[in-house]
């Protein structure tokens, strides 16, 4: 709520979010004037999954994207002294460490455009596909929470990583085109390489009702073991953590 | 002292690479895709690839971070600078000049293996007036970035105005979609913005696009936005120095 005291800043942010959700729409417009479909994305399909990258982008916002910002800064003042010496899970105190208030528009327009793209679209089954959705949803903020986990570990041993930041915010705006439209260009290579692609791509999938049941379960089942996964890098790089107070 | 951040934080470097790198694989694959599924779209693979190619090296040597400098007017760092002997923002645009120099240095590479494998040829004469543009848009880039640094006199956070004026800028600068793909309106439109001379114009000349009518406006225009930007950086920064306070700790 601090950050809605000071107004101008706040009211610039819904200016930004909405200005950039605007043009990345001109552009799948513009793109879509020229074509029907993408490798059998239609236009309100691949409006669905900017919608939903949207969604989780704000989502992310409001948990855990401000593990991002300020934690290695924390590690080189030492102030993540004083975090250790608390009774509360480190890992949880690290990236649940305040709402990020500037990104409260992103969730409104994110869903504004999925019911803009799900008016068009007109699936059946909707109140199953919007179970799916949120479940796959789920899925898919446990990956990015586990790969930002991951990313931040660096931190114990490199000490700045400022420009982990703009390399997450790459990974989150690549979740804004539809990688599944993405075919013939050595797409196993492509997706091993780039699967946070599929994170907004599957749950759009679920909810215009395209259930592919191996997607699901992959989406899932990663989500998993990248958490346990991500949970014990973090630990065992917290033992490179040497105190910088004095 | 830009050198020596460089080579000490190395994985800083590393990692903003390599999520440009991806995010322009990704948007390039996307491309392939669309004209692939539209073969009147007049611009093939092998053209498109370069082009994202050219852009995103371009946007990376001519990209400026107003990060640190409205960070030093926030915490009365600048006080410091402004009581030593030399230009504050020479100092600034010194400090990024290494990261702007390795990243041309890795284009370069990137490019001469890509040449060799697919005969990509630039003419010297486009060579040399595209690096004359890319001087100028990096001139004007970075006084975007100060002129936006410099509202740190009167806003506690002024990144959200960087993020608005670049969300829109985005699409005209011809990062996101190649202008000529744009709705007429929209490309007339981005003639009168600084946007597209900072990254499409100096990529056009590269792949030897513009007439040379439009070659002289293009020039005339990114000069005119440089010594406009450079205007309203000093206005901004008089009017913000002439109530800045810095207090010891």
């Amino acid at each position: 709520m601090s950050e809605m005291t000071h107004k101008e800043n706040f009211l610039t942010w819904i200016a930004v979010h909405s200005v950039s959700l605007l043009s990345i729409v001109v552009f799948f417009k513009v793109v879509y004037s020229n074509t029907n479909s993408i490798n059998g994305w239609t236009q309100y399909q691949t409006l669905m999954v900017l919608g939903t990258a949207t969604l989780m982008t704000g989502l992310g916002s409001l948990t855990f994207f401000p593990f991002m910002y300020g934690f290695s800064r924390e590690i080189q003042r030492g102030e993540f002294d004083f975090k250790l010496a608390k009774p509360l899970n480190i890992l949880f105190q690290s990236a649940f460490r305040w709402v990020d208030t500037e990104d409260l528009a992103v969730t409104p327009t994110g869903l504004l455009l999925i019911w803009y793209s799900l008016a068009n679209l007109k699936p059946e089954n909707l109140p199953l596909n919007i179970i799916g959705f949120l479940l796959m949803v789920t899925s898919s903020m446990v990956i990015l929470f586990s790969l930002l986990t991951i990313i931040q570990s660096l931190a114990f041993r490199h000490v700045q990583i400022n420009s982990v930041t703009d390399f997450y915010w790459s990974i989150i705006n690549i979740t804004k085109y539809p990688a599944k439209a993405i075919k013939n260009v050595s797409q196993a290579t492509l997706y091993s390489l780039v699967p946070i692609g599929i994170i907004s791509s599957v749950p759009s999938e679920v909810l215009f009702g395209r259930w592919e049941p191996v997607w699901i379960t992959g989406s899932l089942f990663s989500a998993f073991v990248l958490f346990i996964f991500s949970r014990w890098i973090f630990m065992s790089s917290l033992r490179h953590y040497s105190s910088a107070s004095s | 002292m830009g050198f020596q951040q460089l080579l000490e934080y190395r994985v800083n470097f590393v990692w903003s690479t390599i999520g440009t790198v991806i995010s322009t694989i990704i948007l390039y694959l996307f491309w392939v895709a669309i004209l692939g599924s539209n073969p009147q779209m007049r611009m093939s693979g092998f053209a498109l690839g370069n082009y994202y190619l050219f852009i995103t090296l371009i946007g990376a040597i001519t990209f400026s971070n107003f990060r640190p400098v409205s960070d030093d007017i926030w915490e009365g760092d600048l006080a410091v600078d402004l009581l030593r002997p030399y230009n504050y923002f020479l100092k600034m645009f010194l400090l990024e000049l290494p990261y702007k120099i390795t990243r041309m240095l890795l284009g370069l590479v990137l490019i001469f293996f890509i040449s060799r494998f697919t005969f990509l040829q630039i003419p010297l004469a486009n060579l040399i007036l595209a690096s004359v543009a890319v001087l100028f848009a990096i001139g004007t880039r970075a006084f975007m970035a100060y002129s936006i640094a410099g509202l740190a006199f009167w806003f506690k956070r002024v990144h959200g105005f960087d993020a608005l004026i670049f969300s829109f800028g985005r699409l005209f600068s011809g990062e996101l979609i190649p202008l000529q793909f744009l709705p007429p309106a929209l490309i007339t439109f981005s003639l009168y913005l600084p946007f597209r001379y900072l990254a499409y114009f100096p990529v056009s000349i590269i792949m030897d696009e513009p007439n040379t009518t439009e070659l002289v406006i293009g020039m005339l225009s990114v000069t005119l936005w440089l010594a406009l930007m450079f205007i309203i950086n000093r206005l901004i920064w008089k009017k913000g120095l002439s109530q800045f306070e810095a207090t010891g700790r």
